[in-house]
């Protein structure tokens, strides 16, 4: 599900491929896990990303309150419109950062 | 000079005297006018709805009579289903005697009427002139909380007579229907109107198209209702935030206030004092005043009592609304259906003719459907139209084959019709699974079809007499097959007989022309074809147009596995693929992912159901996608579940229920059934066009 990883300073940009889903999002939130460590701003690339279901939405919301415990920020990049209309739907574009 | 001083002072005095007289007897005017248009106004409202009510007891009256043909005996069961079958509460048949022979309420059976003073007044009926008699909404005997109204019609020769009853309270349904569409256009004096609003509610039936505002309830108009209904009470309050008189009328479980605005009243009066104040001669200014009075008074009654005219307009809305409000008007019709898309419209003409359209499933598969056209205009009309499409409606449900339902319905219909009315219509009935189609044309014009080719054909069928001229008239039916692409248009000649400023006719020509580059549903383009076409000038006859799109079956795609985690990619795999082939878009293909993600893992986790099937069906001429989901688990409908807050931070937020509230919003309809151990969930997505 992870593409490619970049890190620059305290930024890491992530970027995810296929669709969070049930399937996916448990593997997802094991693989984010090691990688939180010192980072103070996270980038999520969804440009990849064709749909997210509630299982997903899981996984971003507990990484989020990572790293608002933490005193960091998540950006959620390049989500395509399935995807933010999912986010509309929810409530999570308030919580979210999007960009 | 000083001579002067007392006349002066007298003069003074005469003039403030003749001021304080003016004014009070233009206050007195002022009253008495308004008072005269408020007792109009409630009495001639209660003359059009007791007209209207009348109307319609007296038809299924006649009907009734002209069914039974004399006083039999007939069982409760049957008088049950009777009174059922023609909307009221009471039906009974009393013989020359008075002795009631059959009714829909046992406890009557045997009863003789001369022992109840209110009943006793419909023997009447068996004096061999008296041919209908009615009394007004009372208690009844019955139950003293309902008020019922019965009007009885004599058999022939005053051998008996039937006699039907009528709940007030089931009068609300058609009151709400008639009336706001009536009052949004009912004037009151210049500037008054008339409020209709829902009594439980307060919701408005009606709201003055001269007021455009947006209330929308009975208390935001600011009309506060008195303690207790008085029809003769003038109250003063504020409606609009004007000043105004107004009287409140409570009927049918509706409260109407007819409302006038107090500046039309007393401008009359307050103009008449400044003439006087401005120093006229006095005797000038009462002799225009008097004048003034008795033309204004006659104008009055030249607008307002004798008014041939208005009364017509409002039997013309009456009519118009009971043709309109007949009709099934809710697009898409059968949104469940992946087989076919109906689509009809009616526009009215200035007069009413008698035009009308009806579809409904006779069972499962076969979905009735039809045009028609009642000659004549006006409330006489409209009122045969409700008749044709109720005997036609139910005749259907029984008999399935056409033809002898057509032949049944004629007869019906012919049955002392003595207003010499007829109807042309055009029924058929489709088979959704095959595309075959069962017709009849009773006089109608012929329909069109445009292949999925492109290709118009007429179906000029067999053409049979039309309905309700002659009683035993035999109808044949012909047998049609639409294939899938096909579309069937049917409509009535007020379409091909529109004529434009010169006269001429839209014709047959104008219509295949314009079917062949019609997009589906066909008719909206056909009515703009005619607007185009008639360049502004008025029609004489009403247009309806029907088209039934026959898309064929819809492709199906169905998968079955094992309720466990690992299962799920082959289901989703299996749909992605199934998608795929529908050439489905990526929004949507994401929606209905989203969809089986979030039901079937439910279902896996929750449900102990031992598999899990998984449907997708696609109509390719709607471009609608349906997807179901069915578990032999425990019964539960996601559907009851109650939204999560989404207004939460991240912080405090839980996640749970989540994806219920994503497959409600996402599809354009969502529904749960439990059938027999399963429980099926389907959710439909459409492509907006």
């Amino acid at each position: 599900m992870i593409t490619s990883k970049k890190q620059d300073g305290s930024t890491l940009t992530v970027s995810l491929d296929g669709r969070l889903d049930t399937l996916t999002a448990p593997q997802l939130e094991t693989d984010l896990e090691p990688l939180l460590g010192g980072i103070e701003s996270l980038v999520l690339d969804f440009g990849n990303i064709a749909y997210i279901s509630s299982a997903g939405l899981r996984v971003l919301l507990s990484t989020q309150k990572k790293m608002i415990a933490a005193g960091g920020t998540l950006t959620i990049a390049n989500a395509v419109p399935a995807v933010r209309e999912v986010f509309d739907i929810t409530g999570f574009s308030d919580i979210l950062t999007l960009a | 000079m000083k001579g002067w001083k007392p006349i002066i002072a007298t003069a003074a005095v005469l003039y403030a005297a003749l001021l304080a007289v003016t004014w009070e007897f233009g206050t007195r005017e002022a009253f008495r006018k308004m008072e005269n248009m408020l007792d109009y106004a409630v009495l001639d409202y209660k003359d059009t709805i007791n007209g209207a009510i009348d109307t319609m007891l007296l038809y299924a009256g006649e009907r009734l009579v002209l069914r039974l043909g004399e006083p039999q005996c007939r069982s409760s069961s049957y008088m049950k289903e009777l009174a059922a079958d023609i909307c009221m509460d009471e039906i009974n048949i009393v013989d020359k005697a008075g002795r009631i022979v059959a009714t829909s309420d046992e406890r009557l059976a045997g009863v003789s009427v001369l022992d109840r003073p209110a009943s006793a007044a419909f023997m009447v009926l068996t004096n061999g002139t008296t041919r209908t008699f009615s009394q007004p909404f009372r208690a009844g005997a019955h139950n003293p909380d309902v008020r019922r109204k019965y009007l009885g019609v004599a058999f022939p020769g005053g051998n008996g007579y039937v006699q039907i009853g009528l709940d007030e309270r089931h009068l609300s349904t058609m009151y709400a229907v008639m009336m706001g569409f009536i009052f949004d256009e009912w004037l009151l004096g210049e500037t008054g109107f008339f409020l209709c609003a829902d009594l439980e509610t307060g919701r408005l039936i009606s709201n003055p198209s001269r007021h455009r505002n947006e209330a929308r309830l009975m208390s935001e108009t600011g009309f506060v209702p008195p303690q207790k209904p008085d029809e003769r009470r003038t109250l003063c309050q504020r409606i609009f935030g004007e000043k105004s008189f107004c009287r409140e009328y409570v009927f049918a479980g509706h409260r109407l206030v007819a409302v006038l605005p107090a500046r039309e009243y007393f401008g009359s009066r307050n103009i008449l004092l400044a003439i006087v104040a401005g120093g006229l001669f006095v005797i000038l200014s009462l002799f225009s005043y008097f004048i003034g009075r008795i033309t204004a008074d006659s104008e009055h009654m030249k607008s307002f009592y004798s008014a041939e005219e208005e009364r017509q307009a409002k039997d013309l809305a009456m009519a118009r609304t009971i043709q309109t409000s007949a009709l099934p008007d809710v697009f898409p019709a059968y949104p469940d259906h992946f087989e076919f898309d109906i689509f009809a419209r009616m526009d009215t003409a200035r007069e009413v003719g008698g035009d009308f359209y009806d579809f409904f499933f006779v069972d499962a598969t076969h979905l009735a459907f039809l045009v028609a056209d009642v000659s004549g205009k006006g409330v006489p009309a409209a009122m045969f139209m409700m008749a044709a499409k109720t005997t036609i409606r139910s005749v259907a449900r029984t008999v399935s084959d056409p033809a002898e339902m057509m032949t049944l319905v004629n007869d019906r219909l012919s049955d002392g019709n003595d207003a010499e009315m007829f109807v042309t219509a055009w029924f058929g009935v489709l088979d959704v699974s095959s595309g075959a189609i069962v017709y009849v044309n009773a006089g109608h014009n012929p329909p069109l079809v445009r292949r999925a080719n492109g290709a118009i054909e007429w179906l000029k069928g067999t053409r049979g007499l039309v309905l309700a001229a002659m009683p035993g008239a035999k109808y044949k039916s012909v047998d049609f097959k639409l294939e899938a692409g096909d579309t069937l248009f049917l409509y009535t000649d007020g379409v091909t007989e529109a004529t434009n400023p010169k006269l001429e006719l839209f014709g047959e020509a104008r219509l295949l022309e314009t079917l062949a580059k019609a997009k589906r549903p066909f008719c909206g383009d056909v009515r703009a074809a005619v607007d185009m076409f008639a360049a502004g000038a008025e029609q004489a006859d009403d247009m309806t147009m029907l088209s039934l799109e026959y898309f064929g079956p819809p492709m199906v795609r169905e998968k079955t596995v094992r309720a466990a985690m690992d299962e799920m990619p082959a289901l989703s795999a299996f749909l992605d693929e199934a998608l795929a082939a529908t050439d489905c878009p990526p929004a949507i293909s994401a929606k209905m992912m989203v969809c089986l993600d979030e039901i079937a893992s439910n279902v896996v986790k929750f449900s102990g159901s031992p598999d899990i099937t998984m449907r997708l069906e696609y109509a390719k001429g709607l471009r609608s996608w349906r997807l179901t989901i069915v578990d032999s688990g425990t019964a539960w409908n996601p559907l009851t579940h109650v939204d999560p807050d989404i207004t939460l931070s991240a912080e405090e937020r839980p996640i749970g229920g989540l994806g219920i509230l994503m497959v409600k919003k996402m599809v354009d309809d969502v529904r749960y059934t439990r059938d027999g151990d399963s429980n099926v969930l389907s959710m439909r997505v459409s492509a907006k066009s």
